[in-house]
């Protein structure tokens, strides 16, 4: 690995200032960052890596003014335990539960989850070997090779990766809030694909908490993956329905988290049953276009919007 | 073939049955604190005083050659000791012929991150060539030509002829029905179903010259052979070169010098850079130059003559392997285990009589193809995968099938499929393809996989010594390789027996000096059914030896004559067979002729005499000459339950039993390790295991272990383990007490057992691994 200034920030304000500077990165678990440095896929390597575990109070999860609200430090893993989080946002802690691996959940928080760079293996591809669109190259690789668990929805500048977070589309369906050091973003408007980037934050900008307003209703997640040890998603799909209006997010078909509001007006207003969530699947699929490789990726997102409803009965 | 006999050998009267230490449960392996705790040094721990680092240039492309290299912004560098290229050695090749390959030049420099910036400034001119990555491809008319140095005019690296018993025609006349089909593993395109080894500890040497002695440390699990081929290469006598090998952790099959160039090129660029700058080197591979080692493939075409009660007639099989892109596999392990393995495991496993079988090794541009846990793989595959397609067009229940079929079905195959039938409900839960859908909406299926057990090599390489030390420690002194069935503490507890001595007084260290002992089985393979044998003749002799010294030490205390022959040792405790309650202990025994007995060293009244440690050899060559003929004697049964998710496409695995005659139990709970771990291990290459290759670039895409998708043990539900040790297998063929391997054929074997119950599951055969999409193609959802 090569050699990078390393600063541990004590609040916000510092860590906000030290961001301020050409070509550097903010680390919390890690778990992401360290391995596009470790395989240097990027073009640029940063030359300074602002560390915010060391800022106090940023690691919490307690329900205060009508909402849930979660520290951005919050480590997966302690989302995932969290009886609160169970038994009222079941959608959240699920997904919390099924990211990665039991190891990374203790090391990986949910700020670095939603701001996780998209997974894609051309784009990742050790020594940026692929100057691909997403780096501001000219072409995207992956169009015309293995797509197998590319975008199912179309490419966005271009690029056909997908975003890989498992709480991502918990927090869409959850109809979450993103503070960050600047401002408050509803969690749909967080994501935004730009080369180098999948969110809309500015480079000086870190999230500090996520914001799930009370919910009474119905969650449910569920993770579509080759192996359950470890493994981003093939498709993985969050539904929330509270008096009869679900709010429904697929992820890893898209670049961004894909709000499936067609399967949404589908169900509205629908009794919960098997004819119904089946349609309600057909709906989100609708729109869909596979790639070379990835046709099976559409029937899965079918299925796993279908069980998700079902779950939330 | 018909004329083997197969008559069971009764146990000799000479035959131990009795055991104090083999078969024992709750030993602590040795390896078992080390390595959990992280206290085991693997080889890239091994740090030297003043050593530099060495890297090797990686080719960016499938298929190149090196025009010019301009080394002068490595060379100059901060912290750049030496740079060497392929003018510099001849051993190094100017040609890639897989996307990664190590090639051309090594940089060696203070530290490993120097290394890997000076590999940046190495202006290379490259000459890209075209390249093919698809066996199918390759054989097509006008593909590129992988090799045209040894191969100018196609794709074709070998191809081999093999007939057993009558004419193939003639069994195909007295068949009832003739079925044909393909069927693949490891051979579909952009590298799908090729499996990886995957090291634990990607490949590392360190490399150190003391005049012209080199001390070598290397992750290498055949250092008896490895060792002769790496002194050939330096130009050095194999005296001189001095190995250090140790903790490997898991290799599968890769870490052998003697055959993988990466290897033996990556020393021969660390030893030259250690004469060049006099300090010691360490090259270590990246875990995706790990990942450049792979299995073959298998294209098959099979026809199968049957008679309508599942008795096979006849069977003729079109083979095309990928043969990777270096000769190694290609001519010689293509030629022989991986070519004639086809023929020998339907010719000496069954009783059909008619077998033709034809096979080509092709050339692409993957890297060089290997013995992946194991070289029998493929043909395992195919003959499981056969069988059950007789069974399934039969109608047949496949546990008939293998009994009517297997070249020795009783008494091991018998009551392996018995046991296992009872463990999993076979009777109750067997049913016709594609007929069983459950409550939940999945499709239930089944599957059987049997064939023999295999273990034991035809050559002698393994030889071991012994010392008895003058406190009654005994030290175990031979180099073993830390692969297989936990193998020091297995060879251990054989010495223990043999010698009388209890478990715990006996100790057998890592990072031995690999000469004159070398307990290693021939190949990598056959670990314990070989080394089995000069442990038992060690502890035999040793123990020999011991009581010829107890004999002058009794004999001078008793003041009367007491011959060797009336003494024995359990327990470590030496006792007068007529008299057991006349006892001298082990240090006694060596302390020479002037002690009184019952006195311990240094308590009052002894006389202590000069003790002198007792040290016993066994040569190479002294067990006999045992071979192995794949005459079953021994066989494997293995089952399991899968459930197909119709609207995902998901395969689950809810339950596997593994059923293992291995002749003579040594150590309970490694033989239960290998059924547990090569479960496991098996069941990533069943559904989720294989290579992404680039199409239009050829570059690997997944070469690393998130991408390239092993399944661990937190992947897999219940597997039930059941040992058997029926004795019946032939003592000239076998291990010590008649044992035979386990660890080879436990990943080896259970995936296709798994593909079999996907097919009986959904009533389709689909190619490994059976991933999504391609059951989703199959059950008509997209």
């Amino acid at each position: 690995m090569r050699k990078f200034t390393h600063i541990n920030a004590k609040t916000i304000d510092e860590a906000v200032s030290a961001l301020s500077g050409a070509n550097t990165r903010v680390i919390a678990g890690g778990t992401d960052l360290l391995g596009t440095m470790k395989d240097e896929i990027l073009p640029d390597y940063p030359e300074t890596v602002v560390n915010i575990k060391t800022i106090p109070g940023l690691d919490y999860i307690k329900e205060e003014g009508g909402m849930l609200k979660v520290g951005a430090l919050t480590r997966l893993e302690d989302i995932a335990i969290d009886s609160t989080v169970k038994s009222k946002y079941a959608a959240l802690a699920e997904a919390a539960h099924k990211t990665a691996s039991p190891h990374l959940r203790e090391m990986g928080t949910i700020g670095g989850n939603i701001c996780q760079m998209n997974r894609c293996w051309y784009f990742r591809n050790p020594n940026n070997r692929f100057d691909c669109i997403r780096k501001g190259g000219g072409m995207c690789y992956a169009t015309a090779g293995d797509n197998r668990y590319h975008s199912i929805f179309g490419g966005v500048i271009g690029c056909m990766a997908v975003n890989p977070s498992d709480t991502a589309p918990a927090l869409v369906a959850l109809n979450a809030k993103i503070v960050t050091s600047k401002r408050t973003i509803n969690a749909e408007d967080f994501w935004e694909v730009k080369i180098l980037g999948a969110t809309v934050l500015d480079d000086d900008e870190i999230v500090t908490e996520i914001q799930v307003p009370e919910f009474s209703g119905k969650s449910a997640f569920i993770k579509f993956a080759l192996r359950k040890s470890i493994d981003f998603p093939i498709v993985n799909c969050a539904t929330a329905i509270s008096n009869g209006t679900a709010r429904i997010c697929l992820n890893a078909v898209f670049g961004n988290p894909y709000r499936a509001t067609k399967a949404e007006e589908s169900i509205a207003g629908k009794t919960i049953d098997e004819a119904n969530a089946e349609a309600a699947g057909v709906a989100a699929a609708s729109g869909s276009m596979a790639l070379t490789m990835n046709k099976y990726k559409i029937q899965i997102a079918k299925t796993l919007v279908k069980r998700t409803i079902l779950a939330c009965k | 073939m018909a004329e083997h006999t197969y008559e069971d050998i009764p146990l000799g009267p000479d035959e131990r049955t009795e055991f104090n230490v083999v078969g024992r449960r709750g030993i602590l392996r040795y390896d078992g604190y080390p390595k959990a705790s992280g206290e085991a040094m693997f080889t890239r721990d091994v740090y030297l005083p003043g050593m530099l680092y060495a890297r090797v240039l990686a080719s960016p492309y499938p298929h190149a050659k090196i025009k010019s290299i301009d080394t002068s912004k490595a060379k100059a560098y901060p912290g750049v000791e030496a740079v060497i290229t392929y003018e510099d050695l001849e051993v190094i090749s100017d040609t890639a012929y897989y996307e990664g390959e190590l090639i051309g030049a090594a940089v060696c420099a203070d530290t490993d991150q120097i290394c890997v910036e000076a590999l940046k400034l190495l202006d290379v001119e490259w000459e890209e060539l075209p390249f093919v990555i698809d066996q199918e491809e390759a054989l097509k008319p006008g593909a590129p030509l992988v090799r045209p140095d040894l191969s100018p005019d196609n794709n074709i690296a070998l191809a081999g002829h093999f007939e057993a018993g009558d004419d193939v025609e003639k069994g195909f006349k007295e068949a009832d029905l003739i079925i044909e089909d393909t069927i693949k593993w490891g051979s579909g395109s952009g590298g799908e179903g090729i499996i990886a080894h995957g090291g634990a500890e990607p490949w590392s040497c360190v490399t150190k010259w003391d005049g012209d002695i080199l001390t070598l440390w290397i992750s290498e699990q055949k250092g008896a052979w490895a060792q002769p081929k790496i002194a050939a290469v330096l130009g050095i006598p194999i005296s001189k070169l001095n190995m250090r090998m140790g903790y490997l952790g898991y290799s599968g099959g890769h870490h052998h010098s003697n055959y993988l160039k990466p290897f033996y090129k990556g020393v021969a660029f660390a030893s030259r850079a250690a004469k060049i700058t006099h300090r010691p080197v360490k090259l270590q591979f990246s875990r995706r130059d790990e990942f450049n080692s792979i299995d073959m493939g298998l294209l098959c075409h099979v026809k199968v003559g049957v008679k309508n009660d599942g008795t096979v007639t006849a069977l003729q099989k079109e083979n095309i392997i990928n043969g990777g892109s270096d000769p190694v596999l290609a001519y010689n392990w293509a030629a022989t285990p991986l070519m004639s393995a086809h023929m020998e495991w339907f010719s000496g496993e069954t009783k059909i009589p008619c077998i033709l079988i034809n096979s080509t090794s092709v050339w692409t541009d993957t890297p060089q193809t290997f013995a992946v846990r194991c070289e029998l793989n493929h043909a395992a595959f195919a003959f499981g995968t056969v069988f059950d397609i007789v069974a399934n067009e039969l109608g047949m229940d496949s546990t008939e099938v293998a009994l009517k079929n297997a070249a020795r079905p009783e008494p091991s195959l018998k009551e392996c499929l018995e046991d296992g039938k009872k463990a999993i409900g076979w009777d109750e839960k067997w049913h016709a393809p594609g007929t069983k859908k459950l409550p939940n909406g999945k499709y239930h299926g089944i599957g059987l996989y049997w064939s023999h057990e295999w273990g034991v090599g035809k050559t002698r390489t393994a030889s071991a010594a012994v010392r008895i030390c003058v406190d009654g420690s005994v030290e175990m002194v031979g180099s073993a390789s830390d692969v297989g069935v936990a193998p020091n503490t297995t060879y251990a507890m054989i010495l223990a027996e043999e010698l009388g001595v209890r478990f715990e007084d006996v100790s057998f260290p890592y990072y031995q000096d690999p000469y004159g002992f070398r307990c290693m089985g021939p190949g990598g393979s056959v670990g314990l059914g070989t080394n089995s044998l000069p442990w038992e003749e060690c502890g035999k002799r040793a123990k020999e030896a011991l009581l010829e010294r107890a004999a002058l030490v009794l004999s001078e205390g008793l003041a009367k004559e007491v011959k060797a022959e009336e003494l024995d040792i359990r327990d470590s405790v030496i006792y007068i067979k007529e008299e057991p309650a006349t006892t001298l202990s082990v240090p006694d025994a060596l302390r020479g002729t002037k002690c009184k007995i019952g006195k311990g060293l240094g308590e009052p009244g002894a006389k202590i005499g000069d003790p002198t440690d007792l040290q016993v050899c066994v040569s190479a060559g002294d067990t006999g000459g045992r071979t192995f003929e794949h005459l079953p004697a021994y066989y494997q049964a293995h089952f399991c339950e899968v459930e197909v998710d119709p609207e995902t496409g998901h395969v689950e695995v809810t339950n596997i039993v593994n059923t293992s005659d291995v002749g003579k139990i040594i150590y309970p709970e490694s033989c239960e390790g290998q059924q547990y771990g090569g479960s496991t291990m098996t069941w990533g290459r069943a559904i989720t295991e294989e290579f992404v290759y680039d199409p239009t670039t050829g570059v690997q895409l997944n070469g690393n272990f998130l991408d390239y998708k092993m399944t661990t043990i937190l992947d897999c539900g219940p597997v039930e383990c059941i040992l058997k040790e029926t004795r019946v297998g032939d003592p000239e063929e076998t291990g010590s007490y008649r044992l035979i391997g386990i660890g080879e054929d436990m990943a080896t074997t259970v995936n296709t057992c798994i593909s079999n119950a996907v097919c009986n599951a959904i009533g389709k055969r689909l190619t490994q691994p059976i991933t999504p999409d391609k059951v989703l193609k199959a059950l008509g959802k997209i």
